[in-house]
């Protein structure tokens, strides 16, 4: 158990997959600049990720090492398209929102690299906990930096308005820079304040 | 014998994709035939509150009340493939209150599907909806924010940007969204075609059929 414990502490702050490994940058900068749909995104890694980690840690004992990439990819979209189907199906208002970003799901770096670091080697229970931690490690960056998108570019926060009319809304914030800077700042803070101590001996993983 | 087990081994790895391919189409084809009716559905309903919408109807509504109303009010106005507009009148006195077309226009990464309505004497916009766009979120797709398509009541095309902001009440100025001209132009263009094609299209109605009738 403490390694499940140690594999989940270690994803939400030393392995990072967002401010620490720098993956899964794509969706950072395209949803984040509203809280709902970073939310929904967010909702969608954890399952993909977890669920796809277990699948192929399931697998591993009988797939073949040459095609295991078609494999792991096979069983990411198909939990994608089950995330698509049921946002289309019961949640059409952010379904349309969200737009392509669902799908692009397939393609975040975090959900091929866990199952093709991770799952690949490790029993299915440890995997899930570290499909699900990254998840989570990836989640809570996305959420802080979109509060502040959100906020800074649109003056609102999950839809409502929370700065009054005296705000002029920053227009970069809910454009892709914006985004950038964002995450620059949060792993400057986070790596200059938090993370010192480890930092020269994480730096060589 | 090392012969043989290769060919096994690649026969082995063929058998697995199958069978990991199977399994997975199989249990998201399920997923799919079991929520299509409820999808189609929603896509039926999100039509139906475009057309209130368009028609210039503000109030908060049910599913239920929308497609009660729909059956009361709307005919639909077959053309060739899609309908050509929706008639859409007045509950309480079956007069004409507004004709809906469903337009497509460009945006800045695709396609934008809008429903608009205007006035039954075709001269001015009784209210717009957006069913289908992939613009940017906090910035072309600001759309569908409601006073982007409460400002489009009562102009009369022939559109002109003007900045956000500007709150124009000139029947000829319609507001931007800064930082999204592209869509902003896209959604002028859908407007102002239509105001100029809507007197011949309505003509065409005839030609093609005749729907039934209330009058």
């Amino acid at each position: 158990m403490s390694k499940a414990r140690q594999i989940f502490a270690n994803n939400m702050t030393r392995e990072n997959p967002v401010f620490i490994q720098v993956l899964g940058i794509c969706s950072t900068l395209a949803v984040t600049n509203s809280l709902k749909n970073t939310f929904v995104m967010c909702v969608g890694l954890l399952f993909t990720l977890s669920l796809s980690n277990f699948t192929v840690s399931l697998l591993r004992r009988w797939m073949p090492t040459r095609i295991r990439m078609m494999v792991e990819v096979l069983v990411i979209a198909s939990y994608v398209i089950v995330v698509d189907i049921t946002l289309k199906a019961f949640y059409p208002d952010i379904w349309r929102q969200l737009g392509p970003y669902v799908g692009l799901i397939i393609t975040n770096c975090i959900v091929m690299g866990r199952a093709e670091a991770f799952a690949l080697t490790n029993p299915p229970g440890l995997s899930f906990i570290d499909g699900l931690s990254a998840g989570v490690g990836y989640s809570y960056v996305l959420l802080v930096i979109a509060v502040f998108r959100e906020l800074l570019g649109s003056g609102s926060l999950w839809g409502f308005r929370i700065l009054g009319d005296w705000w002029e809304d920053w227009a970069i914030m809910v454009m892709a820079p914006g985004a950038f800077f964002m995450l620059a700042l949060f792993i400057w803070i986070v790596k200059g304040l938090f993370l010192k101590p480890e930092a020269k001996k994480e730096g060589a993983s | 014998m090392k012969k043989i087990s290769k060919t096994r081994t690649r026969l082995f790895t063929v058998f697995f994709m199958f069978i990991v391919t199977f399994v997975s189409i199989s249990a998201v084809s399920a997923l799919h035939l079991t929520s299509r009716d409820r999808v189609a559905r929603n896509e039926k309903l999100y039509l139906m509150q475009g057309i209130w919408a368009a028609a210039g109807l503000t109030l908060p509504a049910g599913a239920d009340e929308i497609a009660a109303w729909f059956a009361a009010s709307v005919t639909p106005r077959p053309g060739a493939e899609a309908p050509i507009f929706y008639e859409v009148r007045e509950s309480a006195d079956g007069a004409r209150r507004a004709m809906i077309f469903v337009r497509q226009g460009k945006g800045l990464w695709g396609k934008i599907d809008a429903v608009v309505g205007v006035d039954p004497s075709l001269s001015h916009f009784t209210g717009i909806a957006f069913v289908n766009h992939n613009e940017t979120p906090g910035l072309g797709a600001r759309i569908m924010e409601p006073w982007y398509g409460e400002q489009i009541k009562h102009k009369t095309g022939g559109l002109t940007l003007v900045p956000e902001g500007s709150g124009s009440t000139d029947p000829t100025e319609l507001d931007a969204i800064t930082g999204a001209t592209i869509t902003s132009k896209g959604v002028r263009d859908i407007l102002n075609s239509l105001i100029e094609e809507a007197p011949a299209l309505v003509a065409s109605l005839g030609r093609v059929t005749e729907g039934p009738d209330h009058e």
